[in-house]
């Protein structure tokens, strides 16, 4: 598991690299990617019986074209992530360490990208879905994302990483290997 | 006591800066990347809905891509890319979609086949029964007889997703 930058020093990204593999792509293009690709969106949609099938495409692509410019004037202007990002559990209280997040660029947004915040602005991209139910529980690719939060916060404690600080400390050494 | 406080406070900077001055070493171009999406989008939403249109004419047909690969003459890669709706497509292979499965991806699609798509209409008359007619259009006006009425019609629409079926509206 590495975690690159994606623009410093607010948004990083997981890579999870495949055996075999020399590097792997990080999280928000990989999910950019498929997410503006017409025949994995169809077959989606076909596998998971949405009626118009044509219309969930061209909606996901446009909930993609919306993260896009959304990220671009992040960066540009110094936009708090928070827009974008917010506590998975609604219940949690706004001071808990490595919270789970989950960012949607508004109440129709098809898409979810999810994030472990390890600071103020200060968000590592651990993956991503199609938003199909309410709840992650109900739905395999959504469901699939939950072990990857666990997973990303287990590896972050471990490497001593509990705030924007140490994550630079960590970031820095993993960097130096 | 001071003098300790600072020191830890010198070495929060320092992480931060430790890690800003080596990031340009391993940041990744995804912003780059973005901006190119966003760069190419009209592009991008034509190869789209080219993608699309394909797909769904493959299953009309019952069609794999390989059999699209073979009649285009192209390699299977090269119809997996297509599909995606990615790939800047030259005009030639514009034209060879639109001519091998019969769908609109070029304005001569309409321009060439208005007098083809006299084939079957829908006719919709204001407060009255659907009638079904087979009229033969020569250009944008035409009239039809209807329940022993002549009435004449306008082109009202083309629509995308089925091309063979114009709906017409009274004229008056």
């Amino acid at each position: 598991m590495k975690i690159v930058t994606i623009f410093e020093p607010r948004l990083f990204s997981l890579v999870y690299q495949q055996e075999g593999e020399e590097s792997g792509d990080n999280e928000y293009d990989r999910l950019m990617e498929l997410w503006m690709d017409v025949e994995y969106l169809r077959t989606f949609a076909i596998e998971n019986g949405v009626n118009q099938v044509d219309q969930f495409v061209e909606d996901r692509l446009t909930d993609a074209e919306t993260i896009q410019d959304l990220l671009d004037e992040i960066k540009d202007t110094e936009k708090p992530l928070s827009h974008y990002f917010r506590a998975l559990d609604n219940r949690e209280y706004a001071t808990t360490e490595l919270s789970k997040q989950k960012g949607k660029t508004s109440k129709k947004d098809g898409l979810r990208l999810y994030a472990i915040k390890v600071d103020d602005d200060m968000y590592v991209i651990t993956g991503g879905a199609i938003k199909m139910s309410y709840k992650m529980d109900d739905h395999p690719g959504t469901q699939a994302e939950l072990p990857k939060l666990e997973t990303a916060k287990a590896f972050l404690l471990e490497h001593g990483v509990f705030d924007g600080d140490s994550f630079f400390e960590f970031k820095t050494e993993q960097d130096d290997k | 006591m001071a003098t300790r406080f600072l020191s830890l406070k010198q070495n929060k900077m320092t992480n931060k800066d430790k890690f800003l001055a080596l990031v340009s070493n391993e940041v990744t171009d995804t912003a780059a990347r973005n901006k190119e999406r966003i760069k190419n989008r009209k592009r991008l939403r034509e190869s789209q809905g080219i993608a699309l249109k394909v797909l769904n004419r493959l299953d009309e047909l019952g069609w794999t891509q390989k059999r699209l690969a073979d009649e285009l003459q192209v390699s299977p890669q090269q119809v997996s890319k297509i599909v995606k709706g990615k790939e800047n497509l030259t005009l030639e292979t514009q034209v060879k979609l639109q001519e091998l499965l019969d769908i609109p991806i070029l304005a001569s699609y309409y321009e060439k086949n208005i007098n083809r798509l006299a084939e079957q209409f829908v006719v919709t008359i204001k407060a009255k029964t659907i009638v079904q007619k087979t009229v033969h259009v020569a250009k944008d006006t035409s009239t039809i007889t209807a329940k022993g009425k002549v009435v004449s019609l306008k082109l009202a629409s083309t629509s995308e997703k089925a091309p063979r079926y114009t709906q017409y509206d009274v004229a008056s």
